[in-house]
């Protein structure tokens, strides 16, 4: 009899999912899906609102990475304004958006990864958790908490808050930085630097006993995406898009935010409510691609910081060509954070940082506006249309993590398929069959947000699991 | 005045005397803004000079950095089941039961066991604060209980910073 395992909630994410796996008579797996079972209707219900109020209503997306919807929100009012915002703004968004990446990082390594990494697949799920790995390893229960902080402290510095800060507005900034304040952000870098150091060490001495699960979580060759300079140094928040192949090749390239919006569609499954961006000239599922910190070091020739690109170096060497693996995601988020506390130390060595002009004006000059940034999941962008008051008539956001989507649910077939024989599983299958879904680190509060006509279907299944009644929609 | 509870001989105590503030509480959720309003008027008060005020939606882990080297910490939220106004004072004893289910909501108790894990140091003091909630409907106002009860909030944490010592 066939029989479908089911995986809810899907633990140490950002979001509510589940994932199910169709076995067939023989207990062999046939299909499985990732599903993402969260609405939440910005893309509607930010329809009718002034455009300069859609940066923080956007950042309420998420609490983790609000930033990255400020950014690619103010640049996309930016478009319709046709303005191009001072050099100082353009560096102070700049520290924003890598102090979000390295807490986001911290957060996804040392609470929702390291408890896989540092006690083990099969380990006591009662203790798979940051509470476990800080009873187990506590200096780095005490550098990820640190690191989380460090990101933290400067959102509030600039930004008023924590979490859900302002600051970012479409022109700019509201103010400049103070003297003060930049001494207090280089004050924390030479704490932030060991404790990622730390945390390297620690995943290059363990990641050699996890050649298994590198070998069948999400490994496969892909098309990757992600932002990078003229230089082909890595960039987070301006720069232009480059699509790779599998192989290293170049796709496309110079894709900024109004042609992504031209070569990029979206298609949408029956069973998630998170949609999967495909590159059109190859259509779907085939110009699916990655994005995030394996895609965007794949793509990237430099990080452009010394410590990180003596890091690079040696991820390069881990394969020829683009490094497959997804595992590999979570050495890439360590490398990231290295580079984030690099650049965010040299761009407040810009003598023009605390520059007082930060801020440009202006209205309506277009009906529509893309803008985009790099998340720390990958690609955000935020597309926007508006009437000549100003007022949004349409909005769409395509997220990071529904760019790998697609990737996503291959993987965890892959996984699947590699440990359910015979119909027969245990918790550590589970969970490596979870940890699959993990390396991408995913956002799922981000990634869903379409409210429409919405397919719903309800099943009503007995113990047996047979089919008593059901409806649709 | 309430009197503070003596702290056990043995519990290792941080040589500073920080008095830290965390409100909870989430400013477009009707009376869930309590905290946030209780924050605001604390870093406004002379009496409360010396206190670290941190204002967050909910309790997560690297929160713990913040505790660490605290004498006294007052966690300040609304609460759910007591009448709308009620000011309601209970110490916190650092525990990890019941079992978190999230890392980025923990209840006070688990954030302070997780402080004392991580740093081998235990805040001398610790309390929540709480004021009983008529409604968490979306909104940007609080009712006129929950804003009524602000002063007696105050006047409260007034008596445990002022005796923290």
């Amino acid at each position: 009899m066939s029989q479908t395992i089911t995986i809810d909630p899907v633990t140490r994410l950002e979001g509510h999912g589940k994932i199910t796996i169709q076995l067939d008579e023989q207990g062999e797996v046939q299909t499985a899906h990732f599903h993402v079972t969260q609405v939440r209707g910005f893309e509607r219900f930010a329809q009718g609102r002034p455009f300069y109020e859609m940066p923080s209503l956007m950042a309420r997306v998420c609490g983790i990475c609000p930033v990255s919807h400020l950014i690619a929100s103010a640049k996309a009012c930016e478009a319709v304004m046709s303005v191009r915002i001072p050099h100082t703004a353009a560096q102070l968004r700049h520290i924003l958006n890598l102090a979000q990446m390295v807490q986001s990082h911290a957060l996804s390594f040392f609470y929702l990864a390291s408890p896989d990494l540092l006690l083990g697949m099969d380990s006591d799920p009662k203790m798979r958790h940051i509470f476990g790995v800080v009873a187990a390893r506590p200096e780095l229960g005490r550098a990820g908490v640190a690191l989380r902080r460090f990101g933290q402290q400067i959102i509030e510095l600039l930004g008023g808050k924590r979490i859900h800060p302002g600051w970012v507005i479409p022109g700019g900034v509201t103010e400049p930085l103070s003297a003060t304040k930049r001494e207090q952000i280089l004050k924390m870098i030479p704490e932030a630097h060991d404790n990622v150091k730390l945390a390297l060490t620690a995943y290059k001495q363990i990641a050699d006993s996890f050649q298994p699960e590198i070998a069948v979580f999400a490994n496969f060759p892909s098309l990757y995406m992600g932002l990078v300079n003229e230089d082909d140094s890595i960039e987070f928040t301006d720069g232009a898009l480059r699509l790779i192949d599998a192989r290293g090749g170049i796709v496309d390239e110079g894709i900024n935010a109004t042609r992504f919006t031209e070569v990029i569609g979206e298609a949408v499954e029956p069973y998630s409510y998170t949609k999967f961006p495909y590159y059109k000239p190859l259509g779907y599922p085939d110009g699916s691609y990655r994005v995030g910190p394996l895609a965007r070091l794949n793509i990237a020739q430099s990080m452009g910081t010394p410590l990180a690109d003596r890091e690079l170096s040696s991820f390069k060497k881990l394969t020829d060509g683009p490094v497959e693996g997804s595992f590999h995601y979570h050495h890439a988020r360590l490398i990231e954070m290295i580079y984030g506390i690099e650049k965010i130390e040299r761009i407040l060595a810009d003598p023009l940082i605390l520059d007082a002009h930060v801020r440009a004006a202006a209205g309506v000059n277009r009906f529509e506006g893309a803008g985009m940034a790099e998340a720390p999941r990958g690609t955000l962008v935020h597309h926007y249309k508006v009437d000549e008051n100003g007022l949004i008539t349409w909005a769409n956001l395509v997220i990071a993590t529904g760019q790998n989507n697609h990737a996503m649910n291959q993987g965890v077939l892959q996984a699947a398929r590699h440990y359910v024989h015979d119909g027969k599983f245990t918790e550590g299958i589970l969970n490596r069959i979870e940890a699959v879904v993990r390396t991408f680190d995913p956002c799922l509060s981000c990634s869903t947000h379409a409210l429409g006509q919405m397919p719903l279907s309800v099943e009503l299944r007995s113990a047996a699991n047979e089919m008593l009644a059901e409806a649709h929609r | 005045m309430r009197v503070l509870p003596s702290i056990e001989a043995g519990e290792l105590l941080p040589p500073s005397a920080r008095k830290v503030l965390i409100a909870c509480g989430n400013t477009l959720r009707g009376d869930d803004a309590i905290g946030p309003l209780i924050a605001e008027a604390v870093e406004r008060g002379a009496a409360f000079a010396d206190v670290d005020v941190i204002v967050v939606p909910q309790l997560t882990a690297e929160l713990a950095a913040d505790l660490r080297g605290a004498r006294t910490v007052v966690f300040v939220d609304a609460a759910v089941g007591t009448p709308p106004g009620e000011v309601a004072m209970l110490v916190v004893e650092p525990s990890l039961e019941p079992p978190q289910a999230f890392s980025h909501q923990l209840s006070p108790a688990a954030l302070l066991a997780l402080t004392a894990e991580i740093y081998q140091l235990l805040p001398g003091h610790a309390f929540t604060v709480t004021v009983g909630a008529a409604s968490f409907a979306l909104g940007d106002s609080v009712s006129e209980p929950i804003r009524a009860a602000l002063p007696e909030a105050l006047t409260l944490l007034r008596d445990i910073f002022g005796q923290a010592q």
